[in-house]
């Protein structure tokens, strides 16, 4: 695990983005470090990404100041917008958005383009490094899933970002495929990179250093810290008690064994988001206890006199 | 390091994404050509059938009449000497004819066959218009009464003519015999047909004036101005026409360029997250417009000119040559046009906030 340098790169201090009849983030306070991994989980609408949107500067804050490296995002003009993002952003996309009429090379040089000048040689090796290097004339069509999310990491890391920002980066994988584009996150945060990665799998978020729950726009203490990995007992209760209703929702009424509910909880988490954990765990019954035996926190829909033993 | 130019890279971009959307970018194309032909073809008539559209109403009669006294017919023809003026000189003199022994008085025409031909359209003459001296057409009216037919020989004065054409115009001359001017003769007067508007014919009038002082010169203004307001709408109609296309072919690529602007929001969206500005991400979108309006325009300016080539065989019955004046103006207005229909999604191009774009919003535009 590494430790956050003295000086932080991301600043983020009292953040508050509204949208129509939504806050989506509230009075947001936190530091990630030079170096640091951070992935940040929480429900639906808890407002993950729009904290990405706001770091890789797609997005402006209604209050409160988001310093990165040193720059307030909220007291620059457009035109700094799009060079911060171009020289101190790589940004990793759940559904790799690739342009799809430019081959595997060209797409990494759009980056380069934009950013200073295309350097051939440079996308090419930069290909290599992800293990595309006889890919590089191949159009996003022709590849696998898990090959375009390397060409937009390659693409991320083509121009050197201070901070590679990743939402949902191995959602739309396979397993296999998740295990080739965590490797390559672990070799970027080795080689001193800032990482912030929005996830819903726990696995995944067990990877990063440091792991920051939203709820509703806000911090989510309720586990008494902010850090998540393999250590469940660890979690915060209200994101332990929707993985474990998760589970055993695959279970009771999908039929999966036990063993191999890891596997697909990930995929069924978005449906106990917001009333959905309260729908879910009426429809099994207020459980209390998942199905490898572990207690379910209970939950504000279950009956006053649950039994919690 | 291989480092590819900022402007290699801008092409080969704007390359790629042309190619690379064949099915839009193929109507798109379409619908500049469509412009891009129209404005050739019509450009092109207009520049190159303005002649021939004047010769085609000469054929309707002459626009300035001359009447003098013994003007030699030499010249007469000699005011023919600039471009766009046709002069049939004539002469009319009553002469003692004789047939089948009968011997009658007739009204003897003569005329100079090649010009009268060309300014008389509409005259109809079974058999052939008479060559030499000793040739002579008869009027459809004089020839029933008589029974004169093609080949019937008739004694004009001291000589011999054989009639090679029995004449029908619906007018005096259906009753006379129209004969070439024999060597030496002179001229009573001349029709003239100049071609232009009312102002041509009447500068080509006071030219007369000025070389046969002692003639008469009047211009026949009805068909003057008629000729003039014919081509005026001609012109108009071309215009209109066009105007009409044009903007219609303009409305297509809009409605194309709106939809792969829609198509592309994602794309753009992704430009900018990249770090792209505002002004680059537009900038590869005009260079495409530019290029698909280019493309349009010289396939719709080839097109428009073998279109017109066409007309002017199965209109005219002549091929037109092309205008080389009609081509830069093809370009200026299928590329004017495509960069012009481009402006509203150009517009909204630049409006695209790329977090919504990403996500796949259906409303992914700034307000």
């Amino acid at each position: 695990m590494t430790s956050r340098n003295d000086r932080a790169l991301v600043e983020i201090s009292n953040l508050t983005r509204q949208y129509p009849g939504v806050i989506a983030l509230d009075q947001l306070s936190l530091e990630i470090g030079r170096g640091e991994w951070v992935a940040i989980m929480g429900p639906s609408g808890s407002g993950k990404t729009t904290l990405l949107n706001i770091l890789s500067g797609l997005d402006r804050p209604d209050s409160g100041s988001v310093i990165v490296d040193g720059q307030d995002l909220n007291r620059i003009s457009s035109r700094e917008l799009a060079t911060y993002r171009r020289e101190k952003v790589g940004l990793v996309f759940q559904q790799f958005h690739l342009m799809p009429h430019l081959n595997a090379l060209e797409n990494v040089m759009l980056a380069q383009y934009y950013h200073s000048l295309p350097d051939e040689e440079g996308a090419r090796e930069a290909l290599q490094r992800v293990g595309l290097g006889d890919r590089v004339e191949h159009r996003p069509r022709a590849l696998s899933g898990g090959e375009q999310q390397r060409v937009c990491i390659a693409r991320a890391l083509i121009n050197e970002p201070v901070l590679v920002l990743a939402d949902e980066p191995t959602g739309n994988l396979d397993e296999e495929n998740q295990s080739l584009v965590m490797a390559l996150f672990a070799e970027i945060h080795a080689a001193g990179r800032t990482i912030v990665m929005v996830t819903h799998s726990p696995e995944i978020a067990g990877r990063a250093d440091r792991v920051i729950a939203l709820h509703h726009g806000k911090l989510d203490t309720s586990g008494g810290g902010l850090v998540l990995g393999e250590d469940e007992s660890l979690w915060p209760p209200s994101f332990l008690r929707r993985h474990r209703l998760a589970e055993r929702l695959l279970v009771d009424l999908m039929q999966i064994s036990p063993e191999s509910v890891h596997d697909s909880v990930d995929s069924v988490m978005p449906l106990l988001d917001g009333e959905g954990e309260t729908r879910i765990c009426t429809l099994l019954g207020h459980p209390r206890r998942c199905p490898h035996g572990d207690p379910i926190p209970v939950g504000a829909c279950c009956p006053a006199d649950h039994d919690r033993s | 390091m291989a480092v590819t130019g900022r402007s290699q890279m801008y092409v080969r971009l704007v390359g790629r994404s042309v190619v690379g959307r064949g099915e839009r970018v193929g109507m798109a194309i379409a619908a500049v050509a469509l412009a891009a032909a129209v404005t050739a073809a019509l450009g092109n008539l207009q520049l190159a059938l303005g002649s021939k559209l004047e010769r085609e109403l000469a054929a309707f009669g002459p626009n300035i009449w001359i009447s003098g006294k013994s003007i030699p017919v030499a010249r007469m023809l000699s005011l023919a000497r600039a471009d766009g003026i046709l002069v049939a000189p004539y002469a009319e003199r009553p002469e003692q004819v004789t047939f089948n022994g009968a011997r009658f008085e007739a009204a003897v025409h003569e005329i100079d066959p090649a010009a009268q031909r060309q300014i008389s359209g509409w005259w109809h003459i079974q058999g052939s218009w008479p060559q030499r001296p000793g040739e002579a057409l008869s009027g459809i009216d004089l020839a029933q009464s008589f029974n004169l037919a093609v080949g019937t020989r008739i004694r004009r004065g001291l000589g011999v003519v054989t009639i090679v054409g029995v004449l029908t115009t619906g007018g005096p001359e259906d009753k006379e015999i129209l004969a070439p001017f024999r060597p030496g003769e002179s001229a009573d007067g001349a029709q003239i047909r100049a071609e232009g508007n009312a102002a041509n014919v009447e500068a080509v009038a006071n030219s007369v004036r000025e070389a046969l002082p002692g003639a008469r010169v009047h211009v026949l203004q009805r068909v003057a101005q008629a000729d003039t307001m014919v081509l005026g709408r001609l012109e108009e109609v071309f215009g209109l026409l066009g105007l009409v296309i044009i903007a219609a072919a303009g409305l297509c690529v809009s409605t194309t360029f709106s939809t792969m602007a829609n198509e592309r929001s994602r794309e753009i969206g992704l430009q900018k997250a990249l770090g792209a500005t505002d002004s680059e991400v537009a900038a590869l979108f005009w260079g495409e417009a530019l290029c698909l309006g280019s493309v349009g325009a010289l396939i719709g300016g080839i097109v428009g000119l073998g279109f017109a080539a066409w007309m002017g065989r199965s209109v005219f019955g002549s091929a037109v040559t092309p205008q080389l004046l009609a081509l830069p103006a093809t370009a200026v207005v299928a590329i004017g046009m495509t960069l012009l229909a481009a402006v509203p999604s150009a517009r909204r191009i630049a409006r695209i906030e790329p977090a919504l774009s990403l996500k796949g919003s259906s409303s992914d535009v700034s307000k």
